[in-house]
């Protein structure tokens, strides 16, 4: 009988246990296959199971840097071929300080860097979530077609680039060998931490390799964009953000540039094709806004540093500060046309935003059509506004350039609140011979050279006082009064008799009728 | 022995009961709601977060848009997330997501990367937003020729023939808001001829209400039309909606439409909003939006709107102002940084950059709006560039003060830096006016269909006698010119051009 009970209850306990096992079986949480990264979710029945709604990058089989990783995940043959999200904020370092990454393997989508070849290169796109703290790198990040980055924010994720004897890097930050530059691109090369899309491929003529589709100078890049971190450039003539090819619906947002000794955004336009780098028609036309970035050269800025070149007609920088420690020449060279500049505060540049000073051919016959908009100088600005031309006030040196025809440009809104003088200027326009030293302008528009007239007649208004301009008043003006703008008008918009219409000639208010 | 053997058993067996169920129980006991994030609470996994319901667990309830619908109904009352990116696409979509849903949450849904194919319009409900993953995610109106996963060729759910409306009568009668579409791309396919889709339609969203980084591709209507529905209280039911930013639209490449269809638009303005903001609008050669007057990209049909950052190509006019009937006013319009004609592409000219609707068209080609009755006023605009080479186009075309700025037949861009047209002056048939447009192509070649348009000249010498075009166009009537280093003894201070020649005022 006893021992019946015990058999009996050895099958029954075995039973239960095959049971439990048979259920674990074909549970899908311990069963299933799921690919690596997927997130964990509850099912319909309360079982935790897995969603492809995003790839964490933090739970697949890690690389030799947070780069590796990436680039395994996005160029793995199981990868959807239309995007996905990877979320890499759970990426830290478990060998050193939890919040230093680094990137000596290459960037998320081109390996190889130990030759600086990058020769293993894939375009999947991607949405990458990038962590909090700082990601040293040692080459640049070329994003392909349709591929975002996106960081915690510009005080949480930094992305900074290598320098030799920092922990973690193997040698000094250097772009690709193979991503060249070109006449009229930056004079240090291109030299991008960041670059939004390339007309380049890993074999110096795109080959198979191209980044955005249709290979090198035929087709663009699209939906390209960057935001939400901090590229430091470790006090290195390098490039913050380069696009050279990149146009409808790129962007780049909230992010910042801090430490940047050569460029800090970078937008191109090159229209003719070069035999020499075999670089056909490129630009970034129709690309941005952008939007909400921060520039701050540290304090070995040079002549050369500069916050924006702005080559290509784009849909506007809008919402920026540029700050520097005076020594270069200018924050933001605007030589494309077509592009709106807006709420722009500059400290530390000899000019704020400089016009024109660009000898390019072939932007030359392009450049026109743009629109500036609250642009403000802190302080250390001689001029908030310079636009070249053959005509520099008072005997000041002319641009370096100044055949470019500044033409078709309205100011609304520029300020200097630092101190003003006959050679500090809100406004220094080189096309008419100006230098306004007000503080504040509300508006400039310079409009196109005056039919048979000299270099200097061009079509023009402003509400500053000191040139000509319009006053009204329900007041009549007292004889010999003086005033300032010479060729101004006075209306008087309160008359029943007397004089209503006044001009303001040699500094003094004269009647007219 | 025995018994100690039998209770010995019986330990081992309750205790592995006990292990295994416990080990079990905080995953799969506690009561969880489906799509709920599997989240650490302690050193074991896992219990449920609520920080968003996963679409993607619910894949018995069918497809792609029924999946949402599921997890939508998993939400409070107080709104949540619903994170669809888990599902796999293309997918077809036989209903709208909120279908059947009769007081839905607020929600955020995250779409997936791939193709859905939709066989009805999406209608969003109040404080509803869509999240795509940019070019990336593909909204595209189901076509059974060729077959693509549907089931049914796209039937939209009412008579705005849209892919998505933000919000509707039902949902929220006197208007919704917090409604929105980011990141996604909308489809039609090749198929559609007969049946002209609209790409958004926002009759009934308002406040906070807005659409970024769309696009809009082989559409034959409207990718975006906001407004021209009137609530109660007699404003718009999609007023102060927007911004409607960083938008990309391109139409199908059907031919034969004819003029009097004129349908394919970019954008139409019904509603006063707070701004379109960055938007790329590309025609087609073979479209009557091109080659039929009065058919234009942007339409704006209402006051208090900005139209910034703009580049168009391939339509008659690239933004008209006004195409209103008596006794609609429209006014209080800025328009800034538009590119029109050839610039960055090929898809042909544009006739008229700017275009502001009105009696008085000069008859020079340049056409008339479709309609010419309504009343325009206080237009600001700043930067307008028309590139068309070699045709002969207007960067602004004012009908209310019938005045054309043309471009030149060599080539160069026709520019105008700054034209503000005011108010209509009290006992006078004129208009309060400012142009920087010097009536002068900058390469000193005539623009001969050019209108006068009196503007002001500065510099720091007396102008020359003449004040004509050095081609054959007309001169500059009615300018002055202030001349900064003029005396009254010496060279005049104030100019007017009076037929021709700078005449010395003062």
């Amino acid at each position: 009988m006893s021992r019946a009970k015990t058999v009996a209850f050895g099958w029954i306990f075995a039973g239960t246990l095959a049971g439990l096992g048979g259920w674990l079986v074909v549970s899908p949480m311990p069963a299933r296959a799921q690919t690596p990264g997927n997130n964990a979710v509850y099912n319909t029945s309360g079982i935790v199971t897995s969603s492809a709604a995003f790839i964490d990058a933090s739970a697949v089989t890690q690389g030799s840097d947070i780069c590796a990783t990436l680039f395994s995940i996005i160029s793995s043959t199981n990868y959807p071929g239309h995007a996905a999200v990877i979320d890499a904020r759970g990426i830290s370092n478990t060998t050193g300080s939890p919040n230093m990454l680094t990137c000596n393997s290459g960037s998320p989508w081109t390996q190889g860097n130990g030759q600086r070849t990058n020769s293993n290169t894939t375009t999947n796109p991607a949405t990458i979530l990038l962590p909090a703290g700082t990601i040293y790198i040692s080459t640049s990040w070329i994003l392909p077609n349709f591929a975002q980055v996106a960081g915690e924010g510009k005080a949480a994720t930094v992305i900074k680039a290598c320098s030799t004897g920092t922990a973690g890097c193997s040698a000094n930050f250097a772009p690709p060998a193979w991503d060249n530059s070109w006449p009229g691109g930056p004079a240090n090369g291109v030299n991008a931490m960041v670059e939004l899309g390339s007309p380049f491929g890993t074999t110096g003529s795109c080959g198979q390799t191209c980044f955005c589709p249709g290979g090198l100078g035929s087709t663009d890049c699209n939906s390209v964009g960057v935001r939400d971190f901090t590229l430091d450039g470790a006090g290195q003539n390098i490039n913050g953000i380069v696009n050279q090819v990149s146009q409808e619906l790129t962007f780049v947002d909230d992010v910042a540039l801090n430490n940047i000794e050569g460029i800090g955004l970078w937008i191109g336009n090159d229209a003719n094709p070069d035999a020499v780098t075999s670089v056909g028609a490129i630009e970034a036309g129709n690309s941005g806004p952008y939007s909400n970035l921060v520039f701050n050269a540290g304090t070995g800025a040079l002549s050369t540093t500069e916050c924006v070149n702005l080559q290509a007609g784009t849909r506007g920088v809008h919402g920026m500060s540029c700050t520097a420690n005076g020594t270069p020449a200018a924050a933001i060279y605007l030589d494309g046309s077509n592009n709106s500049i807006e709420d722009v505060q500059i400290t530390g540049f000899q000019d704020g935003v400089l016009i024109g000073s660009q000898a390019l051919s072939t932007l030359a016959t392009n450049f026109r059509n743009n629109l500036l908009l609250n642009i403000g100088a802190i302080s250390g600005v001689t001029n908030v506004v310079h636009i070249c031309g053959p005509n520099p006030p008072n005997g000041s040196a002319a641009c370096a350039e100044t055949n470019n025809p500044a033409a078709d440009l309205t100011i609304v809104g520029a300020s200097n609140l630092g101190v003003i003088s006959a050679s500090i200027t809100t406004i220094r326009d080189d096309e008419t011979e100006t230098a306004l030293a007000d503080a504040s302008v509300a508006m400039y528009v310079l409009g196109e050279q005056t039919p048979n007239g000299s270099t200097t007649q061009y079509t023009r208004f402003t509400t500053s006082p000191r040139l000509p301009s319009w006053a009204t008043g329900n007041v009549a003006i007292t004889a010999n009064s003086a005033c300032t703008g010479n060729g101004s008008l006075y209306s008087r918009d309160v008359a029943s008799t007397g004089t209503v219409l006044w001009a303001c000639v040699n500094s003094v208010w004269t009647p007219i009728r | 022995m025995r018994i100690s053997k039998i209770f010995t058993g019986r330990c081992i067996f309750f205790g592995a009961i006990a292990i295994i169920f416990g080990w079990f129980l905080p995953s799969r006991v506690q009561a969880q709601n489906a799509g709920n994030n599997a989240v650490y609470s302690g050193p074991t996994c896992c219990t449920p977060s609520a920080a968003f319901i996963d679409a993607s667990v619910f894949s018995s309830s069918g497809d792609l848009c029924a999946q949402i619908n599921t997890a939508l109904t998993k939400l409070p009352p107080s709104g949540g997330v619903v994170d669809a990116r888990g599902i796999s696409t293309p997918q077809a979509c036989a209903a709208s997501p909120w279908n059947g849903i009769s007081n839905p949450p607020p929600a955020d849904v995250l779409l997936p990367a791939g193709t859905i194919y939709i066989e009805t319009t999406w209608v969003l409900p109040n404080a509803t937003r869509i999240f795509g993953e940019r070019q990336n995610t593909f909204v595209t109106a189901c076509s059974t020729s060729p077959p693509a996963n549907c089931a049914k060729d796209f039937v939209p759910s009412d008579s705005n023939d849209a892919l998505i409306e933000m919000g509707s009568s039902s949902f929220c009668p006197a208007g919704c808001h917090g409604v929105a579409v980011q990141d996604v791309f909308f489809v039609v396919p090749d198929a559609y001829t007969a049946l002209r889709l609209n790409g958004i339609v926002n009759q009934y969203s308002r406040e906070l209400s807005y659409v970024d980084h769309a696009g809009f591709a082989n559409l034959n209507a409207a990718g975006l039309l906001v407004g021209g529905v009137t609530g109660s209280d007699g404003s718009d039911l999609a007023a102060n909606s927007g911004p409607y930013s960083n938008l990309n639209y391109n139409p199908c490449p059907h031919s034969g439409d004819s003029c009097a269809a004129g349908t394919t638009k970019c954008v139409v303005l019904n509603a006063q909003t707070r701004g379109l903001h960055g938007i790329t609008c590309i025609g087609d050669a073979t479209l009557s939006c091109q080659t039929c007057a009065g058919n234009a990209a942007i339409y704006v049909n209402a006051s208090n709107n900005s139209i910034e950052d703009v580049h168009i190509e391939g339509y008659w006019d690239g933004i008209e102002i006004g195409d209103v009937a008596a006794p609609a006013v429209v006014g209080g319009v800025l328009i800034s940084n538009v590119t029109g004609g050839f610039n960055g592409g090929g898809a042909g000219p544009v006739t008229n950059v700017a275009h502001i609707c009105g009696p008085n068209s000069p008859n020079l080609g340049f056409g008339a709006c479709a309609i010419t009755t309504g009343t325009v006023s206080d237009v600001s605009i700043f930067q307008v560039n028309d590139v068309n080479n070699g045709k002969e186009t207007t960067s602004i075309q004012d009908d209310v003060t019938g005045t054309s700025i043309a471009s030149p037949l060599n080539n160069d861009p026709s520019i105008v830096g700054m034209y503000a047209l005011g108010e209509a002056v009290a006992g006078t048939t004129g208009y309060s006016r400012f142009s920087t447009f010097p009536n002068n192509a900058i390469t000193g070649t005539a623009q001969f269909d050019s209108t006068i348009v009196p503007t002001w000249g500065v510099g720091n010498s007396a102008p020359p006698t003449a004040c004509s075009n050095p081609g054959a166009g007309p001169n500059l009537t009615g300018s002055i010119f202030s001349n900064t280093t003029g005396t009254p003894s010496g060279s005049k201070t104030i100019w007017v051009c009076v037929a021709g020649t700078w005449q010395p005022v003062i």
